[in-house]
């Protein structure tokens, strides 16, 4: 099955051997996974202090978060909630490795983090404090939280990454197009481990105003390739994972959690906002390629799925063109559906639901599922979780832009 | 109808969508004017802007109502703006 991958040799094979997440869901992987297992929604009234000036009165947000409990007064000062939850979900993924930092020369551990915005929420804060409060002057440590890489600079200080460390930002594809820079880094030998995934936290007044004005949120939940759906739900969060080579984990006796065989990337190059099913077919097929893959291996896809009304229809397309008759064999679900639209973060919060349901033999259901709608006519799992053994899976993240970025999922045999 | 707000929207369309405001009517979709999905957000913000309203996120989402459509909502709302129940949620 894994002919491609398999052939390379254990130096450049890499395999996700970590995982950690912070979401509406919960505050670590293992409840945010238990939560879309069980087909629980984080989606709830959006907290906010200017939200009787909003229209938008849902979103995922994480709660239950008490940054000084994670981190001292000095550092804090430096960060913005998005380098806040990098942090958190990297050091989860390291000691879920059970990987030392110190037991690889730090000259080879990368760090890549994908993020929509950075320090969005820093930056209006400072904003409104400039324009709204008339101060005259902004916090002088507004550029190291708001700058975009802070959160890849930050994880690498945590964990004294000294080899490439840079942020990736490709609107909602962003984490997977990091988690794929990582991936080839350790494929050519530039790397032996990476720290990569995504962090966002950008529910600012400024921010959800903005999206308001697109007219793509939905007013009820979000129900991805549902009948009903009236568009996506906002949320925040960061999912971060080891990532090494086979090489360097059978050195030190790891258990890979599955390999990422594969990645594929492509971009539209059509319209700003509207997606493309061929741009999309292209960044699957180019996945399916790199990973060395046949359509036929393909048991399960986490699709974008962001439930507004053109992307679920295209994305049907999309899996429609590239796997033929083989779609209607493949489980496919959008786990938006629970953890929202985390845009630079969906990518990741997305894989640590497919590394999961590879290693537990269970697909999580698309949650807020009414009626289906002929126009999006894939085996969605809806209702419960589908218990059944998947050999390999795509993550698709489609991004504004038309930038896609899709990771291939390879079941390990140990 | 009101003439003056029928006018104005005609206007605005025109604009944004590039066409002659003569050939800009009623009867017509922002889809025969060739006005994209990006493009019918934006003029239906422009409206939302010279008349002081707000309209339902899902107006004109398909681009498939006539601009009659269009100027009945604007209408609504301006009636649900300057009524006794004023509220910022209107149409």
């Amino acid at each position: 099955m894994t002919a491609g991958a398999t052939t390379r040799p254990d130096t450049s094979r890499v395999v996700v051997t970590g995982m950690g997440a912070i979401s509406a869901l919960g505050n670590d992987a293992a409840t945010h996974w238990s939560a879309l297992r069980e087909g629980c929604s984080g989606i709830a009234g959006l907290v906010h202090p200017r939200i009787s000036e909003l229209r938008v009165h849902v979103a995922a947000q994480v709660h239950g978060f008490h940054p000084e409990a994670h981190f001292d007064e000095r550092l804090l000062a430096l960060l913005d909630r998005v380098s806040q939850f990098a942090i958190i979900a990297s050091k989860q993924a390291v000691a879920a490795s059970g990987w030392s930092p110190h037991g690889t020369p730090a000259s080879r551990i990368a760090v890549v983090v994908g993020t929509g915005v950075g320090g969005e929420t820093s930056r209006d804060d400072e904003c409104r404090k400039l324009y709204a409060d008339g101060a005259a002057r902004v916090h002088p440590f507004s550029i190291v939280r708001a700058m975009a890489s802070a959160p890849a600079s930050q994880v690498a200080m945590a964990h004294g990454a000294t080899g490439p460390v840079f942020a990736v930002s490709s609107a909602c594809a962003s984490s997977n197009h990091a988690i794929a820079q990582a991936a080839l880094m350790i494929r050519s030998g530039i790397a032996d481990v990476a720290i990569a995934g995504g962090a966002e936290a950008c529910l600012s007044f400024s921010v959800l105003k903005a999206w308001e004005a697109m007219r793509v949120l939905a007013d009820d939940t979000c129900r991805p390739f549902c009948q009903q759906r009236r568009g996506l739900v906002l949320a925040e969060g960061a999912g971060m994972f080891v990532l090494e080579s086979l090489a360097h984990a059978k050195g030190r006796g790891a258990t890979p959690i599955a390999e990422l065989a594969g990645v594929g990337m492509s971009s539209d190059a059509g319209d700003i906002v509207a997606p493309s099913a061929s741009g999309a077919a292209a960044a699957m097929r180019a996945a399916l390629a790199s990973a060395g893959l046949a359509p036929t291996d393909i048991d399960h896809i986490n699709a974008h799925g962001t439930g507004t009304p053109s992307n679920d229809v295209t994305e049907t397309q999309a899996i429609r063109e590239t796997f033929g008759r083989h779609a209607d064999r493949i489980a496919v679900t959008s786990t938006k559906s629970m953890h929202g639209h985390a845009l630079g973060a969906a990518g990741a919060l997305e894989l640590v639901a497919v590394l999961c349901a590879m290693r537990d033999g269970v697909v999580p259901p698309t949650a807020n599922f009414l009626s289906r709608d002929d126009a999006c006519d894939l085996d969605v799992v809806t209702g419960l979780a589908r218990p059944m053994a998947i050999r390999a899976a795509l993550s698709n993240s489609f991004a504004f832009g038309g930038l896609n970025a899709v990771l291939a999922l390879t079941a390990t045999s140990g | 109808m009101n003439t003056d707000v029928a006018s104005r929207i005609l206007d605005i369309v025109a604009r944004q969508s590039g066409k002659d405001r003569a050939v800009v009517t009623t009867g017509m979709t922002l889809k025969e004017l060739e006005v994209d999905s990006l493009e019918a957000i934006e003029t239906v913000f422009e409206i939302e802007e010279a008349f002081g309203i707000q309209l339902a996120d899902d107006q004109n989402r398909t681009g498939t109502d006539t601009l009659q459509d269009l100027i009945a909502a604007v209408e609504a709302a301006l009636a649900h703006r300057d009524g006794p129940a004023n509220s910022a949620h209107a149409a």
